[in-house]
């Protein structure tokens, strides 16, 4: 097994490595990926055409899987605040290998889940209109305002802490000439300075700080679309600390899932040893741990109760026409994978991978239970006739596939662009730190300091 | 010859829609203090000359329909009055629509006026129903402060990240 600091020197040789002509494999799957997402621009240009008919949604399914997509990339969001802010913040070293995969798993599942919104309605053209006649009382606003923050501070996160990266790069000798141009555009004319070192601690410890409680909004602010209105299932105090313990957790999920496919697909094994899966997997059933109490929580005071309009909802989930979506997320999302992560042989790599896929598949059933059965209980009688089942068409579904793609495809691009390692975290001798800026830059006495 | 019927029918209508003109009787209508009652009154003329028994109707436009608040006859001078209602709120422009029809003789029962005049209870804002609604002109104060505090610290963070990674950027420079 080896370590990340016992082969220093092979980081940079590695990552530029990465950068080399694209194999068979990567051609395929990016011409494959890009195929899909052509597909979904054909589907919503369709839909562009016909209107929201060409999807299931309707008087009762105002939102559908577009708004599930939505909050389920809203959730892996979390990803990068978690491992790369609460990590750095903790000022725990081995997070250097992950940070920036981390950090882009944020920023592109942002840049996924924003348009699903567009996506959602059926007059994207006045999309502007949030803007120009908003209301600063309605929760649709903030999440249009925190979203943006955190989109923001997610792309600052990310650049920050790789200028000296894209310096490393720079002074790289064999890359084209349009790398090179790019690379010396990014990096800022660092030197490695002490002065540079000082601000650049000063910028990553802020940005550390500042993009925790944003993280925490714009979970919050998405669970509030749903709890401030009084809909079974969805007016619940602790809807937002049970988003953002499910964003923890998907996120994590989703960080395993992305470590494990790129460890094998760049060959960065010796540079992600399988004891930082092991943590992550930790960290993982801590937080599964977690949102199975608020799951808990969640149904057991209405099963309890049995309050007029919680009991139909609960019934349509436990033994009705929505019951094999959760019965499917607690057992493929709670149950297998913290069981797995409990045995022994569960902490394999194989086994980790096997959980945080399992976790992934299960969040974003997590996300369907949340969105769909409570629109299926209307207040109002449905009218005669009426169909209260939700199934979405396959123009939702290409939609839904296309946004997987351009998600995993934008991730390759960023990977052959850009190292997704930071190699000069990893690698101490490159850029190494002035004596006096030698405290971690995300602990926060730097930042006091 | 052709010309002949057209201006024997314009020599027939001429004198009827000059009286049409002149036929048609106007109302005016002021408001004042009579031994410290606050009264309407609606002065009825004819070509310039008031017209007596002539039955008016007083009536306050609210939101939806008419209230009655009167009905008197015009005296010799062709006025009548009714007492000024003092305890109706006003419409959203903080005045009262008071409407004067003519009820009899028939010929005139179509003629109506309205007029506004400030009303002696000012009508409640129509936000300050429901203050926290999302379709109220302003949010709660509170709510909006918060919100901006919140973004400022958030963009202003931003800001001083921003000018760090200029200021590594002169650094470099140097």
């Amino acid at each position: 097994m080896s370590d990340a600091n016992s082969q220093p020197h092979n980081v940079e040789r590695d990552m530029l490595a990465t950068f080399g002509p694209p194999g068979f494999a990567h051609k395929f799957l990016v011409i494959g990926l890009a195929l899909v997402v052509a597909w979904a621009l054909v589907a919503y240009v369709h839909q562009l055409r016909i209107g929201l008919s060409a999807t299931a949604m309707s008087d009762y399914f105002s939102w559908g899987v577009y708004i599930v997509n939505f909050v389920f990339y809203i959730g892996i969001s979390m990803a990068g605040s978690l491992i790369s802010a609460m990590l750095r913040l903790s000022n725990a070293h081995w997070r250097h290998p992950i940070s920036r995969l981390a950090e882009a798993i944020t920023v592109f599942s942002l840049l996924v889940a924003g348009p699903m919104i567009l996506i959602d309605m059926g007059r994207p053209d006045r999309f502007l209109h949030v803007i120009r006649y908003g209301r600063l009382q309605s929760p649709i606003l903030w999440d249009v305002l925190s979203l943006t923050s955190y989109l923001t501070g997610s792309f600052l996160y990310l650049y920050v802490p790789m200028i000296p990266d894209l310096a490393i790069l720079r002074d790289a000798p064999g890359l084209s000439p349009w790398r090179k141009k790019l690379y010396r555009a990014l990096a800022m004319r660092w030197t490695g300075a002490p002065v540079q070192h000082r601000q650049l601690d000063r910028a990553v410890a802020v940005m550390a700080i500042v993009i925790l409680p944003v993280a925490v909004s714009i979970h919050t602010v998405t669970a509030w679309l749903f709890g401030m209105t009084l809909r079974p299932g969805w007016h619940s105090t602790i809807i937002g600390p049970d988003f953002v313990i499910g964003a923890l957790y998907s996120g994590v999920a989703a960080v395993i899932t992305a470590i494990v496919l790129f460890r094998y697909y760049l060959r960065l094994q010796a540079h992600i040893p399988v004891d930082h899966l092991r943590k992550l997997a930790k960290l993982m059933l801590v937080f599964g741990l977690a949102y199975a109490y608020f799951v808990i929580n969640e149904h057991v005071g209405a099963a309890y109760t049995g309050e007029g309009a919680e009991r139909p909802l609960l019934e349509k989930m436990i033994t009705g026409n929505y019951s094999i979506q959760f019965w499917a997320m607690i057992f493929i999302g709670l149950v297998l994978p913290l069981l797995m992560l409990v045995t022994p042989m569960g902490r394999s790599i194989a086994g980790i991978t096997v959980a945080a896929i399992f976790v992934n598949i299960g969040m974003w059933l997590k996300r369907y239970i949340i969105v769909i059965p409570t629109l299926a209980s209307p207040f109002m009688p449905a009218r005669e006739g009426a169909h209260l089942v939700y199934v979405p068409t396959w123009v939702e579904w290409s939609i839904t596939a296309g946004g997987f793609a351009a998600f995993i495809l934008m991730f390759i691009l960023f990977s052959k662009v850009f190292p997704i390692i930071s190699i000069w975290e990893v690698d101490q001798t490159k850029w190494p730190r002035p004596v006096e800026t030698l405290a971690d830059p995300g602990a926060a006495a730097g930042v006091l300091a | 010859m052709k010309q002949i019927p057209f201006i024997a029918l314009v020599l027939l209508i001429s004198p009827w829609s000059a009286f049409a003109q002149t036929s048609r009787p106007t109302i005016a209508v002021t408001t004042d203090v009579e031994d410290g009652k606050k009264m309407v009154h609606a002065l009825v003329t004819l070509n310039g000359k008031p017209i007596e028994n002539v039955n008016l109707q007083y009536f306050v436009q609210r939101t939806f329909g008419n209230l009655p608040i009167g009905q008197d006859t015009t005296l010799d001078d062709g006025t009548s009055a009714v007492a000024f209602p003092t305890d109706l709120p006003g419409a959203s422009d903080g005045k009262l629509h008071v409407i004067v029809r003519i009820a009899a003789p028939p010929q005139y029962s179509s003629i109506s006026l309205s007029a506004a005049f400030p009303a002696d209870v000012q009508p409640a804002p129509a936000a300050d129903a429901f203050p926290r609604a999302l379709w109220a002109p302003n949010a709660p104060l509170a709510l909006m402060l918060s919100i901006l505090v919140l973004l400022a610290g958030v963009w202003l963070s931003y800001l001083f990240v921003v000018s760090r990674i200029l200021a590594i950027r002169s650094a470099g420079q140097q």
